[in-house]
């Protein structure tokens, strides 16, 4: 049952992937996105580690797509000429899609050490994975995960201060 | 392939059952909106389908199936015809992991079955992504009509749904907190233990909870997205027949979910109210009796705001959430994660 599901999943993944970089309508290409994105959802229950499938969903489903499609249908699209899915940059795509296959592949077939300290962590930090997932940010990870907070809140002020406009003098809108 | 779902039976039974049920009540909850609010403004509401009107949700829902299909000649076909689907399916899907009643709940043929489809370790964080995917069908319905109050509506919509899921999340992290899980099951055990419900120490949560609860599903007095004054109708302006039907089943079934997920979390879920004075007598009720009560009253709270409230101005909504709603939610957990520490010490 399990092996079926996985092959399912990550069948649709890819097949989902290719149609997001093939349709024409950037709308249609969100919608095959929260396709991929749920897919991956799936396979994350298989490995069981739930508290990442319900992030995935909130952050990138419910959350990045949203402002996606929201910017999308903002945008008339007629006015833009649409643009056949390959152009010129289409050898330097193959480039760079190649060297992340191999570096993958590379992982998968050397990365032995890498699995093993995931192994330890997992000991240290219990089973329980949202539990597990706590002690660790509020653990010894929190240094690093505090300084995200403040890039993250840098970065919500910088967009505040870009979308403002640079007038002082403003009329106020009637 | 038939054996492959055998070890699933139980589930799969208690899915069609649930089905059944949710569509049922979401039915008889519109019936009951136009009676309350035609009772609030002295009239009598639906009164001519069967006695007082109790056969209208369902000559509403042949009305649906039957009429005519349009999709418009502008519309982009593929966004508007899975538009529905998006905000249909997620508003089905939730209900799978509420607990409609204990782990014990009742027993058929010598074994004793559970109250609900699945117990999740982080019921609560699912429930809060699945809702989240309902915002998907909106945005997309508004664009895919390809017309400018949907897509008006959708974008309000949009947004408001996107702020109000903020606030929303952070006021129920006080409650998990007080139980250490994320679990409904469990949260709803530790009430038990506790011996209060948790809407009286999480009194503050309680309420950010249901006014964005509200806010989520679009109603009054948050209902900005469908103000028919502004925007004619909405992101579903131009939806019709059965299409329309999925869009509103998704909301009916939203305010459900809300209802349910406030009864769990506030409200002790299946336990029976002052259990020291009623259990002697009540016992006997089944703890999914106590559970629906609960959600009919929030449900019955909604139709009560519909009759009552004036809409808000979008500014004021927005102002609402983030000048009021956020930092107090926030506030909440702070001091909830402090009280906690002290008595924890």
């Amino acid at each position: 049952m399990e092996t079926l599901i996985f092959w399912s999943l990550s069948g649709l993944i890819v097949l989902f992937a290719l149609l997001v970089i093939s349709a024409k309508n950037p709308v249609h290409s969100a919608i095959f996105l929260v396709g991929t994105l749920l897919f991956m959802a799936g396979l994350y229950i298989l490995l069981d580690a739930e508290f990442i499938v319900g992030v995935q969903v909130i952050v990138y489903v419910g959350g990045i797509t949203v402002l996606y499609l929201f910017v999308i249908s903002l945008i008339v699209l007629k006015r833009i000429p649409l643009e056949s899915t390959l152009n010129r940059q289409w050898p330097a795509a193959v480039i760079a899609g190649l060297a992340v296959m191999v570096e993958v592949a590379f992982f998968l077939l050397k990365g032995d050490l890498f699995f093993q300290v995931f192994e330890k962590k997992k000991m240290i930090y219990g089973t329980g994975e949202t539990a597990a997932i706590g002690r660790a940010l509020y653990g010894p990870y929190v240094f690093p995960f505090e300084i995200a907070t403040v890039l993250l809140l840098l970065a919500i002020i910088g967009a505040v201060l870009m979308s403002r406009k640079p007038e002082r003098d403003q009329t106020p809108e009637s | 392939m038939l054996e492959l779902f055998k070890p699933y039976t139980e589930e799969l039974v208690k899915i069609v059952i649930l089905l059944a049920l949710i569509s049922l009540a979401i039915a008889y909850l519109t019936w009951l909106e136009r009676k309350v609010i035609g009772h609030i403004q002295s009239r009598l509401g639906p009164m001519r389908v069967g006695w007082h009107g109790l056969l209208q949700p369902i000559a509403d829902g042949i009305k649906f199936i039957i009429k005519e299909d349009i999709i418009p000649a502008k519309a982009d076909r593929f966004g508007f015809i899975l538009a529905p689907l998006l905000a249909f399916i997620p508003a089905f899907i939730v209900f799978a992991l509420i607990p409609f009643d204990g782990p014990q709940a009742f027993t058929v043929g010598g074994k004793t079955y559970s109250g609900y489809v699945a117990d999740v370790d982080i019921a609560l964080l699912f429930v809060m992504a699945i809702t989240s995917i309902c915002v998907l069908g909106l945005i997309v319905g508004g664009w895919a009509s390809n017309s400018k109050y949907p897509l008006l509506g959708a974008l309000r919509s949009v947004a408001q749904l996107v702020s109000y899921e903020i606030p929303m999340g952070l006021s129920v992290m006080g409650v998990v907190l007080m139980a250490g899980s994320l679990s409904l099951v469990r949260i709803v055990q530790a009430q038990e233990r506790l011996g209060w419900w948790f809407f009286l120490p999480q009194l503050v949560g309680f309420v950010i909870y249901f006014i964005c609860g509200v806010a989520e599903t679009n109603r009054n007095p948050f209902d900005l997205p469908e103000a028919e004054a502004e925007l004619v109708g909405g992101y579903h302006t131009e939806y019709s027949g059965f299409r329309f039907a999925l869009f509103f089943l998704a909301e009916y079934a939203n305010m459900i979910t809300i209802s349910a997920v406030a009864a769990t979390l506030f409200l002790g879920g299946w336990l029976m109210p002052f259990p020291s004075l009623l259990a002697p007598y009540l016992s006997w009720v089944p703890g999914i009796v106590w559970f629906s009560l609960k959600v009919f009253a929030f449900l019955f709270l909604y139709l009560w705001f519909r009759g009552t409230f004036p809409r808000y101005r979008f500014d004021q909504l927005m102002g609402i959430m983030w000048k009021i709603l956020l930092p107090v939610a926030i506030a909440n957990i702070l001091v909830t994660a402090g009280v906690m520490l002290y008595l924890n010490r």
